[in-house]
């Protein structure tokens, strides 16, 4: 799994000018030690290993990773299809969480735990669940064939849309909760108030809560982009050559070639390319819609 | 990946550390075998390890890895070494003798009656077991009156149409493709050492590329795909076809052709209990009556020739090391992947996204 990217929350706290006091700062302290620990100090020692050569420092491992040839193909591969993934949450979820935050929150427990249960259930388990629906003599080829839609079995799996389903369906979740979260901090009256001003329901969905709630989506969209750059056993049970994700080559120079300098740098520059589309989304976010990721609320 | 590995270091001061004050305090001998769980383990556990504690009061632990190579390293350059014993097949084993990682097997007290073949018995490594990668047929979809017998058969997809699966590995395909090719078992290395070797195998692989729906990476894949009907035709462990026989499905094993891997066990280098870990190899990979019962619980076998002598025929005939299937198969040469892997890998990559 990707190594959590720190998610931007508003950084309007500042603006507003309710700057937190400096005595207040070592309540960071256990989080930014805990940090130092499993992620700085590591990563750092695996950028060292990425930048050894034989001899001394080099930028052999980076040349191989990113010169023409597979590793820079399986990267743009990746990162295309994380790009997908995300997105299709995002608009598979956004509607799911909109519902879910309408609900009075007594029934939303319920709801809430129905969403959460596939969580509970291993990865793995869920992906040869898929590899039993879309099969070639699986649940959707036999209902297909027995009502004579196709004469022979489709080939659904080890296809990129077979990655999709199965991708979505383990990241989903994640962006429900994200979103939801920030559709409950709105406040419902503003809606009401421009209906009273005459604003048609639509009208006051897309100028009121679309808004306040598009910080919460571009959350869950780094999110599940950045968990999704991760994955390795998803693709590689359920997708073709073509769904190769840089966490099994890693994997592989790692375990099998133990050549931990190119893994190293492979890993890096996932790294590096993840923070860089994150970091580029969030402030495309602020610079075109001016908006931060939460509002509305008082 | 990054902080698995670095938690994999941490992880294991702790436990070294707990693991020394327990000893300490119980002042007894053990030792700790690192080995891929499952039921290989059970099976360990049942007919090795509690008779071998219950004999010698030496308590044996097995430590569960899936990347014993990997691990092995990461203990040699942290100096903090948990394991006496270790598996080293495929490139472990070259790779961790070159490196020094591992303690010479003293053949005096794990083989003093010269039992073993060659092959199980390594300056650093005893060959505990061999399993083999063989064709698992569906036979229900083989065209009427056709018998699938190899290789020759599987490159074959106008007699025998279907979805086929391979390894997503370069060891071991490039064998078969070359077997496909013409080249018998016994001398396929000599074709892929020798300058087009490599490009044959590769060229080969071309024609079957378009017939491989899935390239599989763990061991219960190919089998849940033939199970499915996913798959027509696959290669797979012959232990894990076995078990589809088991449960009743129409599964044929080939044994021709097939890839005969040794499942090697070294003592690492700075082990706590090197003594004992030799005891507990000869005592549990070297003895005829423990290695027949291994046989007996899982299809896979010792390169010791007197277990045959208490298997019967028919419990020998499904066995990767019984005579009849030796002869047909080739060993997986783990010298040449651990130099060629590498530059292999990179190529395979390519060739598979292409």
């Amino acid at each position: 799994m990707s190594d959590g990217v720190a998610m931007p929350r508003d950084g309007k706290g500042a603006a507003r000018g309710r700057r937190a006091p400096l005595s207040s700062l070592w309540l960071l302290a256990p989080a930014a030690v805990l940090f130092l620990f499993v992620f700085i100090l590591p990563v750092g020692e695996v950028a060292l290993w990425s930048v050894q050569g034989e001899a001394g420092l080099s930028a052999e491992n980076y040349e191989a990773a990113l010169g023409a040839g597979p590793y820079r193909t399986i990267l743009f591969g990746t990162l295309q299809l994380s790009f997908g993934v995300a997105c299709a949450c995002i608009l598979v979820g956004y509607p799911a969480a909109y519902f879910l935050a309408s609900r009075p929150p007594r029934n939303r427990t319920l709801l809430l735990l129905l969403i959460l249960t596939p969580l509970w259930v291993s990865v793995l388990v869920r992906t040869f669940g898929w590899i039993v629906v879309l099969g070639r003599e699986g649940l959707v080829n036999s209902m297909l064939i027995g009502i004579g839609a196709v004469d022979g079995p489709l080939q659904m799996l080890y296809t990129r849309g077979a990655v999709y389903i199965a991708m979505v369906q383990v990241l989903l979740p994640v962006a429900i909760l994200v979103m939801f979260s920030t559709m409950t901090t709105i406040n419902r009256s503003l809606l009401m108030a421009s209906r009273i001003l005459g604003a048609s329901p639509w009208r006051g969905f897309v100028h009121i809560f679309l808004p306040l709630s598009a910080g919460g989506a571009v959350n869950a969209w780094m999110l599940t982009f950045v968990l999704a750059l991760g994955f390795f056993i998803t693709p590689a049970l359920v997708g073709g050559p073509k769904e190769t994700m840089i966490a099994n080559l890693i994997a592989t120079q790692i375990t099998l070639t133990l050549d931990w300098g190119l893994g190293s740098a492979l890993g890096m520059v996932l790294v590096v390319a993840g923070f860089a589309v994150v970091g580029a989304i969030a402030l495309l976010f602020r610079r075109v819609t001016g908006l931060s990721g939460h509002g509305g609320s008082r | 990946m990054k902080k698995l590995l670095w938690s994999l270091s941490v992880g294991a001061a702790i436990v070294g550390g707990a693991g020394d004050a327990a000893l300490a305090q119980s002042g007894k001998k053990s030792i700790t075998i690192a080995n891929y769980g499952g039921a290989w383990a059970e099976t360990l556990n049942r007919i090795c390890i509690e008779p071998f504690t219950k004999e010698t009061g030496i308590t044996v632990t097995q430590a569960a890895t899936e990347d014993s190579l990997a691990q092995i390293r990461v203990q040699q350059t942290t100096k903090n070494i948990l394991w006496d014993i270790a598996p080293t097949e495929r490139s472990g084993l070259p790779v961790s003798s070159k490196n020094g990682w591992l303690e010479p097997i003293d053949w005096s007290v794990v083989d003093p009656e010269n039992k073993l073949p060659p092959v199980a018995r390594k300056q650093y490594a005893i060959g505990a077991i061999a399993y083999s990668t063989t064709i698992g047929v569906r036979t229900d979809k083989l065209p009427e009156g056709k018998t699938f017998e190899g290789w020759k058969d599987f490159w074959d997809v106008k007699t025998f149409p279907g979805p086929r699966t391979l390894r997503n590995s370069p060891a071991e395909n490039l064998e078969f493709a070359l077997i496909a090719d013409g080249v018998k078992p016994s001398e396929v290395y000599n074709v892929l050492r020798s300058p087009d070797g490599v490009d044959r195998a590769f060229r080969k692989l071309d024609e079957i590329k378009p017939a491989i729906t899935v390239w599989w990476t763990s061991g219960q894949q190919p089998v849940q795909l033939l199970a499915s009907g996913e798959v027509f035709y696959a290669t797979a462990f012959n232990g894990r076809i076995q078990q589809l026989q088991k449960d009743k499905l129409p599964v044929r094993i080939i044994w021709d052709g097939g890839s005969l891997d040794v499942s090697y066990y070294s003592i690492v280098k700075g082990a706590r209990n090197v003594a004992d870990a030799q005891k507990f190899m000869k005592y549990c990979w070297n003895t005829p009556t423990r290695l027949a019962e291994i046989a007996r619980a899982m299809p896979y076998s010792s390169f010791n020739p007197d277990i045959y002598m208490i298997l019967s025929a028919d419990e020998s005939k499904e066995l990767p090391t019984s005579p009849a299937n030796l002869d047909v198969q080739f060993a997986l040469d783990s010298e040449y992947w651990a130099e060629n892997l590498p530059r292999i890998q990179k190529r395979w990559e390519a060739w598979r996204l292409q």
